[in-house]
């Protein structure tokens, strides 16, 4: 009798053991869950963007063992045309990296008062984007003033095309006696958006081109930012992409 | 002297008719290089996004579905496994055929499951879809 209840009492032991034991390897996967998650950075673990109508997560791929493939792991393109370009493409026009990217998706977008530009021709578009983006390709954006696409594009800005404004205006413009900062002849850009542009990456001349097209029909530069890592960049950091519908 | 006059007048003429001609036919010239030029930058562009086969890193997977068949990147053959699944095929068929590694694949966190898909999508071979389940279930 005394055998069978100290052969009992072991198994209890035993048993309450492994459940404390059990217990603990849960919370240490917890704990373990909880610390592999690996952020966009520090303190920021993901983001959610408005991409066509709905909300996209904005995040990196959890997988530290990830290794990118495929076209953006590649080191080289033909040189020219897909040369390495310069930090800046105007010194006016700061150069972003991808925090800032984050920033300006969550204040300027979501707000309204920016824009996120994917300055890359369609067919690059439709394989693939940086959520929050709209398409409107370099082709487009180095045209003249005069010309209707572009005009259709910088009253989608915000810019306002100014009516005759008279040789006395013009005058007094010059003269500094009436504010004609952040307009031109044409176009009043005082109330137009922030544009942050980009493309292909460093080695990429899509956004650089619409940049200086912006700037030549006198965007002013203080609303222009140019992402220079651009899909290469976020691809290798393993950042969200989506696939545009339609 | 006037007839010297006349030729030297006639000469100058002739100097700025050319001149003019030149001109003209510079800026035409540069125009249509300039032209060229964004062509071939335009050709190039497109010809490099026929280079673009894989999908990205961390694409979000309801767009990565919605893709043309014709663009959704081979997935892995042989060992048993079907290529060009979707994901709620893929879930069956690890479920049919690796009942084991479905068990952890099913207690992994949503995200990890789509990263699981992904990879088998860009073409790893099933060993490796369970290799991964398992050092992800395992957090190694």
């Amino acid at each position: 009798m005394k055998s069978i209840s100290r052969l009992l009492i072991i198994f209890l032991l035993l048993f309450l053991g492994g459940a404390v034991l059990a217990a603990e390897t849960e919370e240490e996967l917890k704990i373990g869950e909880a610390d592999s998650v690996i952020p966009l950075y520090e303190g920021k673990p993901y983001l959610h963007v408005i991409h066509q109508g709905r909300s996209v997560k904005v995040e990196r791929v959890q997988d530290p063992d990830y290794e990118l493939r495929g076209y953006f792991a590649k080191t080289s393109r033909k040189c020219p045309p897909f040369c390495l370009k310069r930090m800046e493409v105007d010194p006016r026009v700061p150069s972003v990296g991808e925090i800032e990217v984050f920033d300006f998706m969550e204040n300027q977008l979501r707000d309204g008062t920016g824009l996120i530009i994917d300055a890359r021709t369609p067919s690059w578009y439709e394989k693939g984007t940086i959520p929050g983006s709209i398409n409107i390709p370099f082709t487009i954006l180095s045209k003249s003033v005069d010309d209707l696409e572009m005009i259709e594009q910088l009253e989608l800005f915000g810019a306002k095309p100014r009516e005759d404004t008279g040789a006395l205006t013009q005058k007094l413009e010059e003269w500094g006696i009436v504010d004609a900062t952040n307009k031109t002849d044409k176009w009043d850009f005082s109330n137009c958006k922030e544009l942050l542009l980009w493309c292909n990456g460093p080695s990429c001349g899509q956004s650089p081109r619409a940049i200086e097209g912006l700037l030549e029909v006198g965007y002013p530069p203080e609303k222009l930012k140019y992402y220079r890592g651009g899909m290469q960049i976020w691809q290798l950091f393993g950042l969200t992409t989506i696939v545009p519908e339609g | 002297m006037s007839g010297l006059n006349y030729g030297q007048s006639r000469h100058r003429s002739l100097f700025f008719a050319s001149l003019m001609c030149s001109f003209w036919v510079g800026t035409v010239n540069s125009v249509t290089v300039s032209a060229a030029g964004e062509d071939d930058y335009l050709k190039a562009i497109e010809m490099e996004t026929e280079k673009v086969e894989r999908k990205s890193a961390n694409m979000e997977l309801s767009s990565l579905q919605e893709a043309a068949p014709t663009e959704r990147p081979r997935g892995p053959a042989g060992e048993g496994f079907s290529s060009e699944l979707t994901l709620a095929e893929f879930e069956q068929e690890l479920a049919d055929k690796y009942t084991g590694t479905a068990r952890f694949y099913q207690k992994l966190p949503r995200r990890t499951q789509e990263e699981v898909y992904q990879e088998y999508l860009k073409g790893a071979s099933i060993s490796e879809v369970r290799t991964k389940i398992m050092n992800r279930f395992l957090h190694r």
